[in-house]
């Protein structure tokens, strides 16, 4: 059906696939991204770079309340400010913070924006009788995703630009008649990675 | 009395090591200097396994090699609950033995990888890494939708098998082959799930250890 690029807020995981305890990692753009889901529920999307010594966040813990970097072990509460350092017990905190992206959720998304604020596009909106699917990693840049993803029937696509040549499509099927979600996640999985094949074989 | 050959910063020696200490069997290690000194290329060595591979373990005066091989010949023999590799339900034996192949594919690949990286082996890196990026895609498919259905181990149980333990390793350490791991998120909270089985002891290389008793 519909394939497009998406512009200033994209999605950046699957809402259920970001889960407490635990770090994913994402892009947006060109700029990695680290998500956590805090002890209060909510999910966090920041630059995956320690503002310390540019070590990458997501290789460190999600301690509920804050993020531990590997690295050093210091800490980033909610607000992505520096909270805790190990080695300087009752010195002062230097002023840093981690990088923090605004966020939304709907339609199953976690969603960030590169401005001030993260918006989803209205017409990308899950529907009734429709079905997420499972994330597919594209190692072409997301214009030629888009395009060779336009006309797979019964997918809804939106692709979100993970790099120059890298991207990652989104979306939901229309589940057919008698058919389970799963099935229909898996069917519309089979068709986006023929898409991927015959894109990247060309590419 | 168990002999195992191994060599610390091995992933296959070290899913081997895995097993004998989940199972609780008391073993001698006989270092084997891999890299730098290639002593699995010594006529000694080679007298042991002619490929020149490790690990390799004697048990009972039985020479065995290849990791996979051996991970089957220690659960079939000394896990009687049958958890690791389960012999008394013959329909999930394939699809073990599908995920223990797949789990040779990724010694091809990422390991080349990393020993191209990490060791300096000369090798065609730009085609390890593209087959081992291939290799993950199919594992975080296959991970994905198993989520989907409620299960969270390679091989569908309520525990890990030894297709768990065979692929785990490699998959673990890929980004020391400058494989990066970001594009798999299904195959990056396996890791995780895995990295929390009980004791569990990861291997140089390896990211650390979540937080013991954190729910997941
Ligand atoms: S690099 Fe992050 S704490 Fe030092």
């Amino acid at each position: 059906m519909t394939a497009t690029v998406a512009i200033g807020t994209q999605p950046v995981a699957l809402e259920r696939d970001v889960r407490a305890a635990s770090l994913v990692r994402s892009a947006l753009g060109d700029m990695p991204l680290v998500l956590w889901r805090c002890d209060q529920g909510e999910i966090h999307v920041w630059e995956d770079n320690c503002p310390h010594r540019s070590v990458r966040l997501s290789a460190g813990r999600n301690l509920g309340d804050c993020l531990e970097d590997i690295y050093h072990g210091w800490r980033f509460g909610r607000d992505g400010a520096l909270i805790s350092i190990h080695a300087a017990k009752g010195k002062e905190l230097p002023r840093i913070s981690a990088r923090v992206l605004p966020v939304a959720t709907g339609s199953g998304l976690v969603w960030a924006g590169a401005g001030n604020q993260a918006v989803p596009p209205t017409d990308f909106a899950i529907t009734a009788g429709e079905v997420v699917m499972r994330p597919l990693p594209f190692s072409v840049g997301a214009a030629s995703v888009a395009a060779a993803c336009a006309g797979l029937e019964g997918l809804r696509i939106l692709v979100s630009p993970t790099g120059r040549t890298s991207a990652t499509a989104y979306g939901f099927v229309r589940r057919r008649q008698a058919e389970s979600d799963a099935d229909a996640a898996r069917r519309a999985n089979a068709t986006l990675s023929a898409a991927r094949r015959k894109l990247e074989a060309a590419a | 009395m168990i002999t195992l050959f191994d060599y610390a910063l091995s992933g296959n020696c070290f899913k081997v090591r895995l097993l004998l200490n989940w199972l609780g069997l008391a073993h001698e290690v006989k270092p084997v200097d891999f890299y730098p000194g290639f002593e699995h290329r010594s006529d000694a060595f080679l007298t042991i396994n002619p490929l020149g591979q490790l690990p390799v373990i004697e048990d009972d005066g039985e020479i065995i090699r290849d990791a996979q091989a051996i991970l089957v010949h220690l659960a079939a023999r000394y896990d009687p609950r049958g958890h690791w590799y389960p012999l008394d339900e013959p329909h999930r034996l394939g699809p073990i033995q599908t995920w223990l192949a797949f789990a040779d594919a990724l010694t091809a690949t990422i390991s080349a990888a990393r020993q191209h990286d990490a060791m300096f082996f000369d090798l065609d890196i730009a085609s390890a890494r593209a087959g081992g990026h291939r290799l993950l895609r199919i594992l975080d498919e296959h991970l994905w939708f198993a989520e989907l259905e409620g299960h969270d181990w390679i091989c569908p149980g309520d525990r890990p098998t030894v297709a768990d333990i065979a692929c785990f390793p490699y998959v673990a350490l890929s980004e020391e082959g400058g494989i990066s791991q970001a594009d798999y998120p299904a195959v990056l909270r396996w890791v995780d799930r895995f990295t929390r089985l009980k004791g569990f002891q990861p291997m140089a290389g390896m990211l650390p250890l979540p937080l013991a008793g954190a729910a997941t």
